[in-house]
Formats: structure tokens, sequence, C-alpha cells
């Protein structure tokens, strides 16, 4: 009887026109993004390893000159696009793609694409967790939101229900056909997804990619089946097809288009970034004020002096055995970081207080837990962002605390005269990025992954409600 | 009888459940909206000000110091340093308009303000700006605009469902239509008055706020006529639809499969369309290329050098200026490193005027991407607005660039008569251009265009409608 109410209601779907309809919208949708996506990944990478060769040569070529002065034209940190990202983009759009590591300066990702697009951009932009957020829960619910209340509408419910079978079974089998349907549609994208990311993205920067396409899978089918289930429940609860496609659509709406871009806008004016020119100044009003606040740069120079000509038991700069230049600048280096480690660590805690908005949110709606998810496991959020930052930045201080210690060591009595060539600049590495592990990255996730399965469950409870209900009335 | 008609389906409007929470929550999202694009433009124009300030404030302090110079009251290190070309600054900022509180636009994403001088390259005139929350970015603002593009369209249609298939369901029409009311009057009047009730709130509350915040007068009026044309445009496209479906269920459907084509599945498309059309190029292997080409002209700074002393011979004697020899060749390094990437960047530039040429083309069949460029350039906040403020900004920077490069390279200090013909500051408004009237002026007949052509399909349509 189970089997036989799936398979009813599986052909009259399909017959019926509306389901063939949107499984073709999805698909075409969702192979758009996927060819988009893969495009651009490729191209990236492409693009990103021919630069870092080309960079390398630079570097390698800068010719004979004082290691201060390559410290200042320095290297550049060029973010890896991770093989997932076809499937999420995340932040990449709108995060830095490329670092200037120089002396002095923890700069910022610059080149962010998003600054290359036109203003369409900003409607939001094709890709597959766009469609299986936004565009897969529409089509769920216009699939399932009138499943039963059609055919309470008919009268077939009640011929349904006097064969003997319980409302739970029947809304279990409902719930089975749509998901049939979604797995008829989604296991030949899945793996057209896989053959294609195998067959055109050559390398991948991520270590664990195959557990987090995994849990990636996992979540969005978990995602579905929050749609699903709650799609079936309100098509059992409403009194008409009309009424539970109404309520169906406003859930839409709310949860998947109003409440993430709320919840957004508010963590932001909730925890506002500092205006840059303001942030730059407050950064260079503390390195010229000293770390206790008032002493001035020359006079720090004096105390490291002095410090210097004590240790070695000489009288002047000059008969130190060492370059004294490059262990001021290395000391002012040190004192550099100290300050961008405050204040970027400021900006970076602001940022994440501001996705915690977002968070809470996602008790409001399921799409905020999943987006994070989905960011976090394609290795395009936040936190992956954060962590190619800092490993870049620990990069900048690698190479410039050489090139001054090189100075400091190697120039005694040259002061800037002294000369670095190509044999020191291939002793400074390059950066090779190292993507984190999901173990690495701490248990964030676990949370969005709780909350998902909380909606799952609550969808669940709805459905089984709604059976209760549906026996009684029906 | 049709007046006792419309007065019957006001009262029933006005009692209805779900017109004034409708009206509410748009209201307070319309207000919430004002009020965070009004902190936003607080705290840039703020921000603008400042940095001119303080930027001004330097370059005073740089004059005066010539004055005195010039009248004998420097000596040592201040007489030496004095006049330096090196220490020359402008401020460039792009100062926002008012209306910049209803449509943030691309504002947020592009650097408002430069400090121009002597060092760097026109590729680096623009750097650490990029502090933004890249999340918020990718969600967008929400602001005015964001509340009349997309939900101002949903209360329409929350409002405007059923107006023709609910008394259709219920037999109402056949009773309504034995009075002498046509079915079009009736679903006009219903529709048109659901329209006023929401439209008007919401755009006399713009116009309040844009007028308290002193946004010029006409560009306050264009952006408010562009939202009311897509309104109208909303409204008409509505009275269509629902001549084409029998139950609410499917009018339903309908208008929020319509609504989600139009607002979210059309511009992304279109996105991706114009992306794959023209690709933009690499910025990573902008990037390489321009280091590259830097170790490559700084290995020939010399030569440069040279040559463009035999062009100037009039330069060679030197000017006694304290300036160290790097600096000296600076100028001509970073032109050449200019010139060498210069068809690079051209790339970068044709390949977003062609994808905006894709775009103006093809804005006319996305009605919400028309009106969104529209408000852009009416509040000065457009792509195109932020492209002319990085072409003035540059232009400031090559003709500094050229009168203080000669003297560096000379070693000469500036004189007092020098200084002050430098082009001064910038201060870049976008809505002083032609642009914003012109995209405004197109939005309006276009969507004026389309909901009459859509009001006329209706109108065939409901003429023919049977109860």
């Amino acid at each position: 009887m189970y089997g036989t109410v799936v398979r009813r209601e599986l052909t009259e779907s399909w017959r019926e026109g509306r389901t063939p309809a949107l499984a073709a919208l999805l698909v075409l949708l969702a192979v758009a993004a996927a060819l988009t996506g893969w495009q651009q990944v490729a191209a990236v990478q492409a693009d990103r390893d021919a630069a870092r060769v080309l960079d390398r040569e630079s570097w390698e070529s800068q010719g004979t000159r004082n290691p201060h002065s390559a410290a200042h034209f320095g290297q550049y940190a060029f973010r890896p696009q991770p093989l997932l990202s076809v499937v999420d983009p995340g932040i990449s759009e709108f995060a830095g793609t490329a670092i200037w590591l120089e002396a002095h300066s923890q700069n910022v990702g610059a080149h962010r694409p998003v600054e290359d697009a036109t203003e369409i951009a900003r409607f939001g932009t094709l890709s597959l967790a766009w469609v299986l957020q936004v565009v897969l829960p529409l089509v769920v619910l216009v699939m399932t939101a009138t499943m039963v209340a059609a055919e309470r509408e008919r009268g077939t419910l009640r011929q349904l229900l006097a064969t003997g079978q319980s409302t739970g079974h029947l809304l279990g089998a409902k719930l089975l056909a749509a998901v049939v349907t979604l797995v008829l549609i989604g296991l030949p994208l899945l793996a057209l997804l896989w053959l294609g990311a195998r067959a055109f993205v050559p390398a991948d920067p991520l270590p664990d990619t195959a557990s987090r396409a995994t849990a990636i899978t996992l979540g969005y089918a978990a995602y579905a089946l929050v749609f699903v289930t709650a799609g079936v429940a309100i098509s059992a609860l409403a009194r008409s097809p009309r009424g539970a496609l109404a309520l169906a659509l406003g859930a839409w709406v709310v949860a998947v288009v109003l409440v993430p871009r709320v919840a957004t806008d508010l963590g932001e004016r909730l925890h506002p970034v500092p205006e840059a020119n303001a942030f730059w100044a407050t950064v260079r009003a503390d390195m010229a004020a000293g770390p206790d606040g008032e002493t001035p740069q020359s006079a720090r120079r004096a105390q490291l002096l002095d410090a210097l000509l004590d240790e070695y038991g000489v009288g002047s700069e000059a008969e130190l055995p060492v370059n004294f230049a490059g262990y001021f600048l290395q000391a002012e280096e040190e004192w550099g970081n100290e300050v961008f480690d405050r204040h970027f660590g400021e900006l970076w805690a602001r940022y994440r207080d501001s996705e915690r908005v977002r968070q809470r949110f996602a008790l409001l709606s399921p799409t905020l837990a999943m987006s994070r998810l989905s960011m976090g496991m394609a290795g395009t959020d936040l936190a992956h962002q954060q962590h190619f930052v800092s490993d870049a930045e620990a990069h900048r201080r690698d190479i410039i605390e050489r090139l001054n210690m090189d100075m400091a060591e190697h120039g005694a009595g040259q002061g800037f005269r002294y000369m670095g060539d190509e044999t020191l600049w291939r002793e400074i590495p390059d950066f090779d990025y190292r993507a984190p592990t999901l173990a690495g990255l701490g248990a964030g996730y676990r949370v969005d992954a709780a909350v998902l399965g909380a909606w799952l469950l609550v969808a669940i409870a709805l459905l089984v409600f709604a059976a209760r209900r549906t026996g009684r009335r029906d | 009888m049709s007046r006792a008609v419309a007065s019957l389906d006001v009262r029933l409007l006005l009692r209805s459940r779900m017109l004034w929470p409708v009206l509410v929550a748009l209201l307070a999202a319309g207000a919430y909206a004002f009020a965070g694009g009004v902190d936003r433009y607080g705290e840039r124009a703020d921000a603008a000000s400042a940095f001119a300030a303080e930027v001004g404030g330097r370059a005073g302090t740089f004059r005066d110091t010539l004055a005195a110079m010039e009248r004998g009251e420097l000596d040592g290190d201040r007489a030496r340093d004095a006049g330096l070309p090196t220490r020359v600054v402008r401020a460039a900022v792009w100062v926002p308009s008012p209306l910049a509180a209803l449509s943030p636009g691309q504002a947020g994403l592009y650097p408002f303000f430069a400090e121009v001088g002597f060092f760097g390259r026109e590729d680096a005139l623009f750097s650490n700006y990029q502090l933004d929350n890249p999340l918020a970015l990718q969600a967008g603002p929400f602001d005015l605009g964001f509340v009349v593009l997309y939900l101002l369209p949903l209360a329409l249609l929350v409002l405007g469902f059923d107006v023709l298939a609910g008394d259709r369901e219920s037999g109402n029409l056949r009773l309504l239509l034995a009075h002498p009311v046509s079915a079009a009057r009736l679903v006009w009047t219903r529709l048109l008055l659901r329209a006023a009730l929401v439209t008007v709130p919401l755009l006399a509350l713009a116009l309040a706020g844009g007028l308290i915040v002193g946004s010029p007068p006409i560009g306050l009026l264009a952006w408010v006529a562009v939202a009311s044309a897509y309104a109208l445009f909303w409204t008409a496209l509505i009275a269509w639809l629902v001549t084409w479906f029998r139950t609410v269920q499917t009018t339903v459907l309908a208008l929020v499969a319509t609504w989600a084509l139009l607002l979210l599945v059309l511009p992304s498309a279109l996105h991706a369309l114009v992306q794959g059309l023209h690709p933009p190029p690499s910025r990573v292997t902008l990037v390489a290329e321009a280091r590259a080409a830097q170790v490559r002209v700084e290995s020939a700074a010399a030569e440069l050098m040279a040559e463009y002393m035999h062009d100037h011979p009039e330069l060679a004697n030197g000017g006694g200026a304290a300036i160290a020899p790097w600096m000296q060749t600076h100028h001509l390094v970073s032109r050449e490193v200019e010139r060498e990437l210069a068809p690079l960047q051209a790339r970068f530039r044709d390949s977003l005027d062609a994808r905006q040429r894709v775009l103006s083309g093809l804005q006319f069949l996305v009605p919400p991407v028309l009106a969104q460029r529209a408000f852009n350039e009416t509040a000065g906040t457009s792509l195109a607005a932020w492209r002319a403020f990085e072409s003035c900004t540059f232009s400031l920077k090559r003709e500094l660039g050229e009168v203080l490069g000669r003297h560096a390279i000379a070693a000469r200090p500036l004189d007092a008569a020098t200084y002050d013909a430098l082009p001064p500051s910038l201060e870049f408004r976008a809505d002083a251009g032609r642009a914003a009237p012109l995209q405004a002026g197109v939005a309006l007949g276009w969507l004026l265009l389309v909901a009459v052509l859509l009001g006329g399909l209706a109108q065939r349509r409901l003429a023919r409608v049977q109860p």
C-alpha cells in the first residue's frame, strides 16, 4: 500500500507537468552555475600559478640592492581557489585575492573580484550554492505544498484514509515521493559535478576535500529535507491548496530571502568596521607613540643603540661589530607587529561578532545555517579567509626578519650601503600556503550543523503534528 | 453602481487582515533602511571631510613654510626641507550626495579618498581601503532602494493576488459582474487602490527623508519618479498575470515565480552572461606583471635618467634640494612602469566597458536592473560615478607628477608661485554629471512604456473575462 501511494504520487506529479517543469528549471540553473563555477575556478587557478612563477622571477632578479629596499619590494601572497568553490564561492568575490607582503605594513587583501564586475553583481551571483540555498527550497515548497491539501479539496483524502491507511503512513509516503523526485534530480547532478571537477580543475589547495564534499552533500540533503518535510506538513495543516501555497511561499520569502539579508545588515550595524582612513590613522599614531605610548621613534632608536653599545662594550655605532640599522629595523618591525596584531585582531573580532549575529538568526532561517556550513565546507568563508591572511602575515614577518637580520649580521659599519644579491633573494622562501583542515578550524561548524539538525527535527515534529491533526480532522 | 462596488471594495480592503500588517511591515522596513542609509551616508561624509581637512592642513603647513622661506625666516634643516617637491600633497575625495542615504549603490565598495602627491604609481593610488566585512558586502546593504526593488513588489503581490481569482473561486464574480461594472474596471480599481495604499506612504517616507538629509530636489524627484514608475510596472504586470489563471492557487504561484524570476534568477543569469561574454582580465596577472616591469625599469633607471637629462638640459644644473638619488629617478621609473602597464590597464577598462554596454542593452529585459541602475545614477553611487572619480584622481596625479617630477629630477625646490599654480585638491561630486538624468529618464520612460503595454494587454484580456 505504501509503495502504491508513492508510485501514484510520483506518476501524478510528473503527469501534471509542474514537477518536470520545476525540475528542468532547477537542473538548468544548476548546470549553468556549475559550468560558470568550473570555468572561473580553473581560470583563477591558472592565473594564480602563472603569477606566482612570475613574481618569484621578479623577486630573484631584482639585482644588487639593500635588503631593506628588497623588503619594501616584498612578495605577494595570492589566495588559492579551492575546488569546492565551484559549489559555493562564498565570500571569494568580496574578499581580497592578493596581499602585498612588505616591510613596515600589514596590508589588507586587495583586488576583490567584485570591484571588476558590473553593478548587477549586487543582485547576487549565479552559483550552485545560490541555486541550492534559494531556488531549491522554492521548487521543493511548490512541489509539496499542495500534495495533501489538493487531495483534501478533491475529496480523495478521505477515500485514501478509508482504505485503512493511517495519516502518518500517507504523509510519509508523500514525503518519500518528494524525496525520490529530488534524488532523481540530484544524483545525476552530483555525478556530473564530480566528473567535471576531476576533469577540469587541476589542483586543490584544501587537504581534505573528500570529507568536506561529503559534509556539504549531507548538509544540502538535510537542508532540502527540512523544506520537503515542512512543505508536506504545511500542505496537511492548511485548509485549502490556496492557503497551503500562500503559507509555504510566505515562509520561503521570509526565511530564504528576507531574514538572511536583515540578519547580515543588523550584524554589520551592531558591529561596524572602522572607516579605512581612521583605522590607519590610529595604527600610525600607535606605532609612532611606541610601546609605552610616549617614546617617539628617535628616542627608541637611542635606547636600542645604547643597549647594543653596552652589550658589545664599544663607544659608538661605527665600532659595533653588527649593522645597527638592521637591528633597529627589526626592533621597529616587532613593535609594528604588536600594533598590527592589536588592530587587526579587533577588526577580525568585529567580523566574527557580526557573523555571530547572523548565526543567531539561523534560529529563524535554516538558510543562514546552511549558508555558513556550505561556505565553511567549501573553504570560502571568513574563517578560511582569516587563515589565509594570518598565514600570509606570518610569512611577511618571517621574510622581513630574515632580510633585516642579514643586514644586521653581515653589514657591520655599512648602514644602508650594505647590499644583498641573488644568493640572498634565493634563500628567502616563497609563500607556500597550506589551507587548514576542518579539524584545524575547531568546532565552529558543528553549531551550524546542529542548528540545521534542529530545523530538521522541528520540521519532522511539525509533520507528526500535522499527521495527528489530519487524522482527527479527516 | 460601479462607484458602489469600488466603495464596497475599499471598505473590505480596509478591514482585511492582510492590509495593515503588510503596510506596517513595509513602512517599518523602509524606516529601518532609511535610518541605516543616513548612518552610512553620515559616516562617509564625515570621513571624507576629515580626510580632506587633514591633507589640507598638511598642504597649508607646506605653503606657510614656503612663504616663510621666501621671507628669509628659515635656516638650517628647515630651509633645506622647505619646498621639497616630494612633500607636496593633495586630497582627492569623492563627496557623497545626500541621495546616497537612499541608494548607497556601489559607494560602499570602492574607495572614496586618496592622497595624491609625488610618490606612488596610478595603480597603487587607492590601497588598503578594503576593510569592509566581506559577508556584509556579499549580502548587500538593506537600503531604501532594496525595499523599493524587492519588498514593494512583494507587498503588491500579497495584496493583489486575489483581485480576480478570489471572487471567481468564491462565485462572487458572477454576482459582481451582474452589476453595471466591467471586470476590467473592477480589477484596475482594486489594483490601483492597493498600489496607492502601499506605494504612496513608502515614497512619501523616501521623499521626506531625502529632503531632511538635504538631497538635491531634482535628483530626489527623479528617484521618486523612477520608484513610482517601477510600482506602476508591477501593478500592470500583476493585472496582466491575474487574467491568465482561474484559481488563486495558480495565480499565487505565477506571481511569486515572476517575482523570483525578475529579482533573483534573471539578474544572476544576466550577471553570469555578461561576465561570460566579456570576462574580466586577471588582477593577479596584472600584479605580477607590474612587479616584473618595476624590476626591469628600476634596473635601467640610470639610462632613463640620462636620456631624460639629454632631452631636458635645462634641468641639469641642480637646485640644491635635499633629494635622495632614488627619489630623483622615482618619477621617471613610475612613469615608465605606468607606460608598460598601460595596455594591461586598458584591457581592464575595455572589458568593463564591453560588459557595461551589454548590460545597458539587456537591462531593458529586466526592469529591476534598470531601476537599480537609475537609482544609483541618480544618487551618484553608480559604477560610472566611481570610474569618473578614479579618472579625475588619475588626472590630478598626472598633472601634479609632471611638475613635481621635473623639480625632483633637477633637485630643485618649489617656489611659492609654482606651488600656487599646482592643481588644487579634488572634491568630486557625482551628482553634477549628465549621466544621472539620462539614466533616470531612460528608466522612467521604459518602465512607463512597459507598464502601459502590460496594462493594454491586461485590458484586452480583462474585456473577455467570463465569471
